[in-house]
């Protein structure tokens, strides 16, 4: 199958966007019959891995004629001003893109097309990009294998295995950043490990930034204080433009950062994060990554991070859930989404619309959340784990302070299948997260990559605030 | 008894709290025409703080003596309500704008609790069978200034709400014409404390507080207990009534609000804002005063009933001890009387050459106050209305007229005593007509009759 071979063959593919353009500037294709192609093969793709909820054929197309009528113009040029010139991007379904359905993945939303662009929505388009559609995902990322999607969305299929999870919850994201047989970088989303989680099941590359350096403006959310918007993609070449041009302050994200990414630096030495209950072959595959690493000259030490290990579950589903229990308030059928005949007083509207627009997951973590907030339980539970918060962050700044970045896997096992995950309490599934909400709760940038083998897993690099290149630098030695 | 209030005033900003839409109403607009996605709650809209909403709440609290957090944080309240765009409203909860302070009025300091910033929902507009929602308002910056339970009575509730308003259009924070004022009340006879919600403008305010007043007078009377409850003021009716119990006993579950990152309030920053605060109702109130000697009792009230500009303008041509008898007496009572607080500079003007006019004695004072009232009506110039001839005789002048005029009819005077009304008139006419017109009609009559009596 095409799709398998392109997700494997990790060389090469940092070749395509330039080789692309290359052929574009020559004159050779032009942006629309490359989009009329790209088009037609996502549709091919999505019947078999059922990875998107939208394509955005119309906007794609009518982006490709103003590039090519700007190309007709400005000739070479057309590069300076749109530096990744015919780029195909997706979407995860929770960012808004003007006229196109944006759902987060649930019911509540079905049908509502924002009347504004994410920030990284409009700063890609600026770039050259071309968009074509939104990806799947658990229900407002409410998940770590995306089976938990909103009622009438489909679940994503793993493109190495179709019996086999993406991963969650940008499932669907990964998945097309590993089957796309064209240049195409997956825009995704991370709360508690949305990005390093499915990027390591899809056998791709995943960076989740330093919290507040990419807009959130436009991004439907799940957990403001946690929502950290990145790029998955094939290469890190891919990952690393691509983060160029959607980093960076944007006024009209309150949390944005004013402050910039730190240049490239070449760490000594890494920490090795002891871990539990690490699958024996994925244990191995990243004892082979770091020997590589070691073999090029950076030397490792294993540490343990004992409070992050004991707190940061629970102070992480404490903090998602708080927060994501006040957003998806607004979702009551009265103004846009998903909203039943209107029958009784408000109060029976808004019970009857929730109760028939949330999935059961969301509908867990609402109650979760909203318990944990409630006067009398509010200081033992939401305040206490605010404060956890701030110790994990000290915990590994502790660290950090001593090398340059810490590795561990990125998920404990292989991508499980779909009959397998069934089997998983829910409890069970929120402990799949333990070795990625640490630094997602401490707001650190961190890059999962690909590890050699039998099936596909991922090396899990955490760098401190803003570290981001040094990241992809290590990224490369793996 | 004792009154505790929550005030929540509209702060006059250019746009809203946390979105750019203008915050102004204009006069034909259209509803939900003044909106947008953070004021609608899309998903995926940001809310960025009106600094200039935060300057203006700080301006209170600086003058109100509160205590000033060393950051601005705002909280998440979640109730479930078709008004509520997000089904949460942005507010302060644990670190409020204004910690403390009090509040200086004509009956003495009223403690206060806090004072805080929040977001105002959208409008419920009552179609009977349904009902429309208009999100104009909502985003709008209210400002909630809650007292201890300091006041006495209704009427000291209402005065507190009155000169509330008057210090914050002094502040340039709030105009009564743009702005909304809502109160929530608490009150309780007892040690049982009985809410009033949802109470618009202050007449309301003590309409509401003396309806309950007797309501929890007659309870106790006739041997029951006062229940501890939320009720609502409805205005139509006139009375207080129960809310659902649900609605009161609401948990709202705060936390913070993770889009807005806690914003220092800097020294510096304080310091401007406090240095340009205008002079407060009580340090003017000493300084009229000591400045143009007059009592400290009419100072006072002049300065909390925002009359203080008025009644310096006037002082500027009159004496001031005249002045601010007239504006504390009677402007102020005028003003009650047309529910008004804002006096023209023309008006000014004029109110000030009648007091001129009063001042020489040329005109008597019931002239001067109906006069005053007509001013209010519709402004004219006083001097040609009164006139140079029209200078009045009164006092010893007019006693001397009217005792010759009865002394010269006789005839009508006795008819006077024999019961014929009629015959008072005559002698008014011949009085007028020994002035040339100029007699103040109300003395003379006065004088008539007591001249007159058998
Ligand atoms: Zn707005």
């Amino acid at each position: 199958m095409p799709a398998r071979k392109k997700a494997t063959s990790k060389q090469g593919a940092s070749a395509e966007l330039p080789a692309l353009q290359g052929r574009i500037l020559q004159g050779e294709i032009t942006l629309s019959d490359h989009v009329h192609e790209a088009v037609d093969s996502l549709r091919e793709l999505d019947r078999e891995y059922a990875m998107m909820t939208a394509i955005s054929e119309e906007l794609a197309r009518s982006q490709a004629k103003a590039l090519d009528a700007e190309k007709r113009k400005l000739g070479k040029d057309i590069l300076r001003a749109r530096p990744l010139l015919g780029l195909c991007v997706s979407f995860k379904d929770a960012i808004c893109v003007r006229g196109v359905q944006s759902a987060a993945g649930s019911k509540a939303l079905k049908g509502y097309t924002p009347v504004f662009d994410a920030t990284v929505v409009s700063r890609l388009r600026e770039a050259g990009c071309i968009v074509l559609g939104k990806t799947a995902q658990d229900e407002f990322g409410f998940g770590s294998f995306s089976v938990n999607v909103g009622k009438d969305f489909r679940i994503p299929r793993n493109p190495l295995d179709r019996e086999r999870c993406c991963g969650g919850s940008s499932g669907g994201a990964a998945a097309l950043a590993a089957a796309a047989l064209f240049p195409h970088v997956a825009i995704a989303e991370s709360t508690g490990g949305s990005i390093a989680a499915p990027a390591a099941f899809c056998g791709v590359h995943g960076l989740c930034p330093t919290y507040g350096l990419v807009s959130r403006n436009g991004l439907i959310d799940y957990a403001n204080s946690l929502d950290k918007i990145g790029p998955i993609a094939r290469s890190l070449d891919d990952v690393s433009r691509v983060l160029d041009v959607i980093a960076g302050f944007d006024a009209a994200d309150a949390t944005s950062l004013q402050r910039t990414m730190a240049p490239e630096a070449m760490p000594k030495s890494i920490a090795l994060v002891k871990q539990e209950g690490v699958a024996e072959e994925v244990a191995s595959a990243m004892w082979d990554a770091v020997k590589r690493m070691e073999s090029s000259g950076v030397s490792y030490k294993e540490v343990s991070l004992p409070y992050t290990a004991k707190f940061a579950l629970a102070a992480y589903y404490i903090i998602a859930t708080s927060e994501a229990s006040t957003n998806l308030a607004r979702y009551c059928g009265l103004r846009y989404g998903f909203q039943p005949p209107v029958e009784g007083s408000a109060e029976e509207h808004f019970t009857v619309t929730r109760g028939e627009a949330f999935g059961a997951e969301a509908k867990r973590r609402i109650l979760l959340g909203t318990y944990a907030r409630m006067a009398g339980y509010r200081s033992a539970y939401y305040e206490r784990a605010l404060a956890v918060r701030s110790r994990i962050i000290a915990e590994y700044q502790g660290v950090l302070k001593r090398f340059g970045a810490l590795v561990s896997p990125a998920m404990p096992l292989f991508p499980p299948r779909f009959d397998e995950l069934s089997q998983l309490t829910p409890l069970q599934h929120y402990a799949m997260d333990h070795l990625l909400v640490g630094p997602n709760l401490a707001g650190l940038p961190h890059l999962s990559i690909p590890l050699q083998a039998r099936l596909p897993a991922g090396l899990l690099l955490i760098g401190n605030h803003l570290q981001e290149k040094t990241l992809i630098r290590l990224g490369r030695m793996a | 008894m004792r009154i505790g209030l929550e005030v929540h005033c509209g702060l006059d900003t250019e746009s809203k709290l946390f979105c750019a839409c203008s915050a102004r109403p204009s006069p034909e607009e259209r509803p939900n025409s003044r909106c947008c996605p953070v004021c609608l709650g899309h998903p995926g809209s940001r809310p960025l703080t009106n600094s200039r909403a935060v300057s203006h709440a700080l301006r209170v609290a600086l003058a109100l003596g509160c205590r000033i957090p060393a950051e601005l944080r705002f909280a998440r309240k979640s109730y479930f309500y078709p008004d509520l765009p997000k089904n949460f409203q942005i507010t302060q909860y644990d670190h409020p704008l204004g910690g403390g302070g009090t509040m200086e009025t004509s009956f003495g300091s009223v403690a206060l609790r806090r004072i805080h910033l929040e977001e105002d929902p959208g409008a419920i507009v009552d179609r009977g069978s349904y009902v429309l929602v208009d999100y104009n308002r909502s985003g709008c910056p209210l400002l909630e200034i809650v007292t201890e339970p300091a006041l006495k009575n209704a009427e000291e509730a209402r005065a507190f709400v009155d000169e509330l308003s008057v210090l914050l259009g002094c502040l340039g924070v709030y105009s009564p014409e743009r702005n909304i004022l809502k109160v929530d009340a608490n009150i309780s006879l007892s040690d049982v404390r009985v809410e009033i919600k949802n109470i618009l403008g202050q007449r309301e305010l003590q309409r509401a507080l003396e309806y309950e007043e007797a309501r929890q007078r007659e309870t106790i009377a006739r041997g029951e207990a006062i229940v501890q409850e939320t009720r609502h003021w409805d205005a139509a009716l006139g009375a207080t009534k129960p809310m659902r119990s649900k609605e009161s006993e609401e948990d709202y579950g705060y936390i913070e609000e993770p889009d807005l990152v806690p914003h220092p309030l800097e020294k510096g920053w304080l310091a401007e804002v406090r240095k340009a605060l205008p002079e407060l109702p009580l340090s003017r109130s000493r300084r009229l005063v000591k400045q143009y000697r007059i009592a400290e009792d009419d100072s006072r009230i002049i300065c909390f009933s925002g009359l203080a500009d008025a009644f310096e303008t006037i002082a500027g041509s009159v004496d001031p001890v005249l002045a601010a008898r007239w504006t504390r007496r009677e402007v102020l009572r005028v003003l009650n009387l047309r529910g008004e607080r804002v006096i023209s500079l023309e008006l000014l003007r004029q109110i000030a050459s009648l007091l001129a006019l009063v001042e020489k004695k040329k005109v008597t004072d019931a002239i001067a106050k109906e006069l005053l009232e007509k001013l209010f009506e519709k402004p004219f110039d006083v001097k040609t209305r009164v006139g140079a001839g029209l200078s009045v005789v009164m006092g010893d002048e007019l006693r001397a007229v009217c005792e010759r005029v009865v002394k010269e009819n006789q005839k009508a005077v006795s008819d006077y005593q024999s019961g014929r009304p009629e015959a008072l008139d005559f002698l008014l006419g011949q009085v007028m007509r020994a002035t040339k017109g100029r007699a103040d009609p109300g003395a003379a009559r006065l004088l008539l009759k007591e001249l007159g009596k058998a």
